[in-house]
């Protein structure tokens, strides 16, 4: 398995969190079922997962009832990253400082094979992927899919509102309970 | 006050000596012919306009658009270094993925500089499910279009109306192709399923029901004064600018030239179906707006011919290739009618396992390589009409 | 529009290399031609006042140089035609069509990007699909281990060979007489 070469010049991307100013744990319970009942994604759609992206915003899949459907341009009033697409290098420094440019809490989706591991553009002697963004970032919940149906995007959502909270709120679709 | 030491950029300092910004090597090539008292502003990579990973460098002179120039490369894909890489069979899937809003366009494209090298014939059938395949992708993809121009001039509604049937589309081209959005259902010497019952019912009752939305989209959307005022007489692309840029399609055709490769170097059956080429009575953003309008119709007309005149039959040829076939030594140049212009697949072998070159021309590549001469001297909201009228899919642009 | 025999002539008299007329229907050319470097901007030229535009330009690398293809076609009506020009490898330079044609300047400099040729006198001459060579090192990506021969590819098959030592460095049949049939 050939080493991942240096993309960036400089460390990881900067991920820390401040601990939270009231530390009550029925408080901050509070207030993570509303961040996670109201996710706010940034619209960083790169390739053909970014379709399916919208498709789950739009009508027929409609992400707004579980409360993510404010895309958000700029990053700063965002808090969930959608990698929806492939991570070229040329892509990769500003990818990383749109991640830090952040405010915390923030959660990153990678969607679709190519932002898992680099998807159908691994081959031998590829030179302009990066494969998997969690070589650049720290990836809370991977939908895999080329490219995942709007319904696993969903899914994605509900996995990370249960990272958040600690349980899944939605029911489960019959085929996936068994 | 350019001698303190303030611990950061002095802005005067800047404003008179554009250079000395920090940035990248794009930017600072681009700073090279800066003229003080301007901004440099980057559009992209990431912005919330539709059409991908695009760039782009603007100097502003105020709010006009002084000059501006394009970045590529944030989604290169390295999709003709797969080509040499690897084998045909193993190639189809990079072609949905090219152009993933005509991805049946690309499939055609190179499938067909392929059999057209190898001297394979394919039968009527597939030929039939292919066109009905590749209209209604296009109608899909100008729908989008539709709905995502509109965003980008501040109109969120008609995007939910488009993707609604966008995905009534999907579910059709579903049966036959088995994906939503990024197909490849050709395959060397005809396509790889067939259209059941249920595939040409949905396809029945769906033309006649876009045709009705069709009329409510033209009174709420083409004749929204808010729409006209934003289009009419922005971004006029005449004939000699298509030439001199090597642009194609809808942009051509509201220019005014009849140019269409499904009637030039017809390919498949488009020889026996009939239908009007639209040229725009306008070469502004509102003709291109039109003209894509008019094609929506018609494919929707072309494939209800097709439905009349398809013949039953096979539809894979006799000893079609198998995933082990080797290319026959040779060049091969393939052309298609994609929804935004001239596809086409220079096909190179040597006989061997893979091909030897697979160049991919993009008609997105020739057309925003205009961009920057059209968007010149415009106000930025207008230089924002132009990229979407010019509609731009990157991953083709960069491949 | 011009009948493809006369653009057949009229490179001719430019110099050609080598002059092919090929099937449209199997190759999606009707007539192509190698020529000297030197004559590429005259045959454009002709080409614009003719109404043709430039597709693309295809750069190929061949075991005895670069082969740059330039494909062009009519605002009339179906022709499409293309210009070829052989880049050595100790001088891997061909001519810039910028001035001519400006959509040739993006072309161009994804070729440089994947063959790392030089197009002389284009505007721009900066990586335009990958990334900046301050950061990205590696060789040019298409570049090839063992190329093939263009006898070997076929791109000659049918040509009539105008210029013998062209037709030496190629290895090809030196007959003058060379025709393919086109229907």
């Amino acid at each position: 398995m050939a080493t991942p070469e240096k993309i960036l010049s400089g460390p990881l991307a900067q991920c820390q969190v401040d601990p939270p100013i009231i530390n009550i744990k029925p408080v901050n319970w509070f207030f993570d079922i509303n961040r996670a009942m109201s996710l706010w994604p940034v619209t960083f759609g790169l390739a053909c997962c970014a379709i399916e992206m919208m498709s789950a915003s739009m009508a027929r899949f409609d992400i707004a009832r579980f409360g993510a459907e404010v895309f958000r341009p700029s990053v700063r009033q965002a808090d969930l990253m959608m990698v929806t697409g492939t991570v070229t290098k040329k892509m990769a420094k500003p990818l990383v400082r749109l991640y830090e440019q952040m405010p915390a809490p923030k959660y990153v989706m990678a969607c679709g094979n190519c932002a898992i591991s680099g998807g159908p553009f691994k081959f031998e002697g590829q030179y302009g992927v990066v494969e998997g963004v969690d070589q650049l970032i720290p990836v809370d919940v991977y939908v895999p899919g080329c490219p995942p149906r709007p319904e696993a995007i969903l899914e994605g959502v509900f996995k990370i509102q249960e990272l958040i909270t600690g349980r899944r709120w939605w029911p489960q679709p019959r085929e996936m309970a068994s | 006050m350019t001698g303190c030491n303030l611990g950061f950029i002095n802005p005067l300092s800047v404003l008179e000596n554009p250079g000395t910004m920090a940035g990248d090597f794009y930017s600072r090539n681009f700073e090279k012919k800066a003229v003080p008292g301007r901004i440099i502003l980057n559009l992209g990579p990431q912005h919330p306009s539709t059409h991908g990973v695009l760039r782009v460098l603007c100097e502003l002179d105020g709010e006009y658009v002084a000059r501006c120039e394009p970045v590529l490369g944030y989604l290169h894909r390295m999709h003709e270094k797969m080509g040499e890489v690897k084998t045909p069979w193993q190639f189809l899937p990079n072609l949905g993925r090219i152009d993933y809003l005509h991805p049946l366009a690309w499939n055609w494209a190179f499938v067909g500089a392929a059999e057209k090298l190898a001297g394979l014939t394919v039968p009527p059938r597939a030929e039939w499910l292919r066109l009905i395949g590749c209209e209604l992708n296009r109608v899909g993809s100008h729908l989008l279009w539709w709905g995502a121009f509109v965003m980008d001039l501040g109109g969120f509604t008609p995007i939910l109306y488009a993707f609604e049937e966008r995905e009534k589309i999907n579910d059709i081209l579903q049966i036959i192709t088995g994906s939503r959005l990024t197909m490849s259902n050709f395959r060397f010497g005809g396509v790889c399923a067939d259209g059941d019952s249920r595939f040409f019912r949905l396809i029945q009752e769906f033309i006649p029901y876009l045709r009705e939305r069709l009329k409510m989209y033209k009174g709420l959307v083409t004749d929204n004064v808010i729409l006209r005022r934003r289009l009419e007489g922005i971004g006029p692309i005449d004939v000699d600018m298509c030439q001199r840029y090597g642009a194609t399609g809808p942009i051509l055709r509201a220019a005014g030239s009849p140019r269409d490769t499904r009637q030039d170097y017809p390919y498949g059956v488009y020889d026996q179906v009939d239908f009007p080429i639209p040229t725009g009575p306008v070469n502004d953003s509102f003709g291109r707006y039109l003209v894509r309008l008019v094609e929506i119709e018609t494919s929707l007309s072309i494939v209800e011919q097709a439905l009349k005149a398809i013949p039953e039959g096979p539809i894979m040829m006799e000893k079609a290739p198998k995933v082990t076939w080797k290319l026959p030594a040779g060049e091969s140049y393939m052309a298609v009618e994609g929804a935004r212009g001239q596809i086409c697949v220079h096909l190179v072998s040597d006989g061997g396992q893979t091909p030897y070159r697979v160049k991919l021309r993009a008609p997105g590549f020739s057309n925003l390589s205009l961009f920057a001469e059209a968007a010149q001297g415009t106000i930025l909201a207008d230089a924002i009409a132009i990229l979407g009228s010019l509609d731009l899919v990157i991953p083709e642009v960069d491949r | 529009m011009r009948d493809p025999e006369k653009w057949l002539s009229s490179w001719r008299n430019l110099g050609a290399l080598t002059l092919s007329r090929h099937d449209l229907a199997k190759e999606g050319l009707t007539v192509s031609a190698f020529l000297p470097p030197k004559s590429l901007l005259k045959a454009a030229q002709e080409l614009k006042q003719a109404r043709f535009s430039l597709l693309d330009v295809s750069v190929l690398e061949a075991a005895e140089g670069f082969v740059v293809t330039y494909h062009f076609d009519s605002l009339d009506g179906p022709a499409r035609l293309a210009l070829r020009v052989l880049a050595p490898k100790k001088k891997p330079v061909a001519p810039s069509l910028w001035s001519i044609f400006q959509g040739a300047e993006w072309h161009e400099r994804e070729s440089a990007d994947f063959y790392g040729l030089i197009f002389e006198n284009n505007p721009n001459p900066i990586p335009l699909l990958l990334p900046d060579p301050e950061e990205f090192t590696s060789p040019p990506p298409l570049r090839k281990t063992t190329p093939s021969s263009i006898a070997k590819l076929g791109l000659l098959a049918q040509a009539e060979v105008l210029d013998p030592d062209f037709g030496e460095l190629l290895g090809l049949a030196n007959s003058p007489n060379a025709q393919g049939g086109s229907e």
